[in-house]
């Protein structure tokens, strides 16, 4: 009966998933929310609190909770952590300047006991823009290769065009189907 | 006294812990490969679709226990670009898997070179290094022994072994790992 039951559960995929979007102010997560929800670009403005969206793909669930990036608000961003499936970071690849900080936030982020299951998903955002950092760079300069204990994966994306976003949420969906 | 059975001890019922670095060109199967490893040795795995593995650009992660040895599986990407990342993980491996297409004899040469350059870092030269020559299932799959004529291990120090393997049927997975897991036994740098 158990089995039964549990092929079921498995059709229509009793639990939500939870995601998280995180980054510095302007990377672009409010837009890559709302790609994913509605399929179009909106126009944003700096969110302060949060927009949660359920987002529909390939059959699954996901609950997506896109929080303001802004300095004075990011300490806020540890009141979601709990029972976060996975993590979506977004990183404006064209400030050179910032990167390092988006790289401090992180590693803040990743120390927190609540995220050790959660899968990251690295999106390299605005790849439109010329002279923007590759994904390689973004890779290093975030300090990825210094994680040894957690899946990661780094898109490139742009949100404002709708590129690269497709092949990120195949992955997720993957990973967490499996983690399910 | 307390420190010489305390070392005692450790060396004989303490759970070891390893790092395995997976490398290789794009596309050879080292995220297949991982997932298959995986699959066969924790229990109730969910394993990925194969069909649905796309390219790592990043890390896969996986750990495996086996009698009181914990080996930690870094799956990297392989594409050109990504390559350079590999040196970094090499400080803390224990081990290495390179992983080749054996169906793709036209990137023998990039395989090749690519071993050399692995082959010239002096910590993958003191750790065991295993050559897996994957797809081998496939029609017009080269020979493991063929395969072995293109890798240069003159300054190798440690085990090298290259065994053919299918990551999507499973085949010789199992022994890949019980290799590392002897392989690693014996080194005496490690106790």
């Amino acid at each position: 009966m158990g089995g039964v039951m549990s092929y079921f559960r498995g059709l229509f995929g009793a639990r939500e998933m939870r995601i998280l979007i995180l980054g510095l102010d302007g990377a672009g997560k409010t837009t890559i929310l709302y790609r994913l929800q509605v399929g179009e670009v909106v126009t944003t403005i700096p969110t302060i609190g949060f927009n949660v969206e359920q987002v529909e793909y390939k059959n699954l669930k996901f609950q997506v909770w896109d929080l303001g990036g802004q300095t004075s608000i990011r300490p806020y961003w540890r009141c979601y952590y709990a029972n976060t499936d996975a993590i979506i970071y977004v990183v404006d690849s064209a400030d050179r300047d910032r990167v390092g900080i988006s790289r401090q936030e992180l590693a803040t982020m990743l120390q927190e006991d609540e995220l050790q299951g959660a899968v990251l998903a690295v999106l390299a955002n605005k790849q439109d823009i010329a002279g923007c950092l590759t994904e390689t760079e973004v890779y290093k300069a975030l300090g990825l290769d210094a994680l040894r204990n957690r899946t990661i994966q780094i898109f490139k994306t742009s949100a404002s065009k709708g590129e690269g976003l497709d092949p990120a949420m195949d992955w997720l969906a993957n990973q967490l189907q499996q983690k399910k | 006294m307390y420190t010489l059975s305390a070392g005692i001890w450790e060396k004989f019922f303490k759970k070891k812990d390893y790092y395995v670095v997976i490398v290789g060109l794009d596309n050879a199967g080292k995220t297949t490969f991982l997932e298959q490893t995986k699959s066969h040795f924790v229990k109730d795995y969910g394993v990925l679709n194969p069909s649905k593995i796309t390219a790592t650009v990043g890390l896969n992660t996986g750990n495996v226990e086996l009698n009181n040895t914990c080996l930690h599986f870094w799956d990297l990407g392989g594409q050109e670009s990504l390559r350079e990342l590999w040196a970094t993980y090499y400080d803390d491996a224990n081990a290495m898997i390179f992983v080749v297409d054996a169906t793709r004899s036209d990137l023998f040469p990039i395989v090749a070179s690519q071993f050399k350059e692995v082959m010239a870092n002096e910590i993958v030269q003191n750790i065991p290094v295993l050559v897996a020559v994957n797809k081998s299932e496939m029609e017009g799959a080269a020979a493991a022994a063929e395969v072995r004529m293109l890798l240069e291990d003159d300054n190798h120090r440690s085990d090298l072994a290259v065994l053919p393997v299918s990551a999507l049927e499973g085949t010789n997975i199992e022994r890949c790992v019980h290799w590392i897991v002897r392989s690693l036994a014996s080194q005496p740098l490690y106790l």
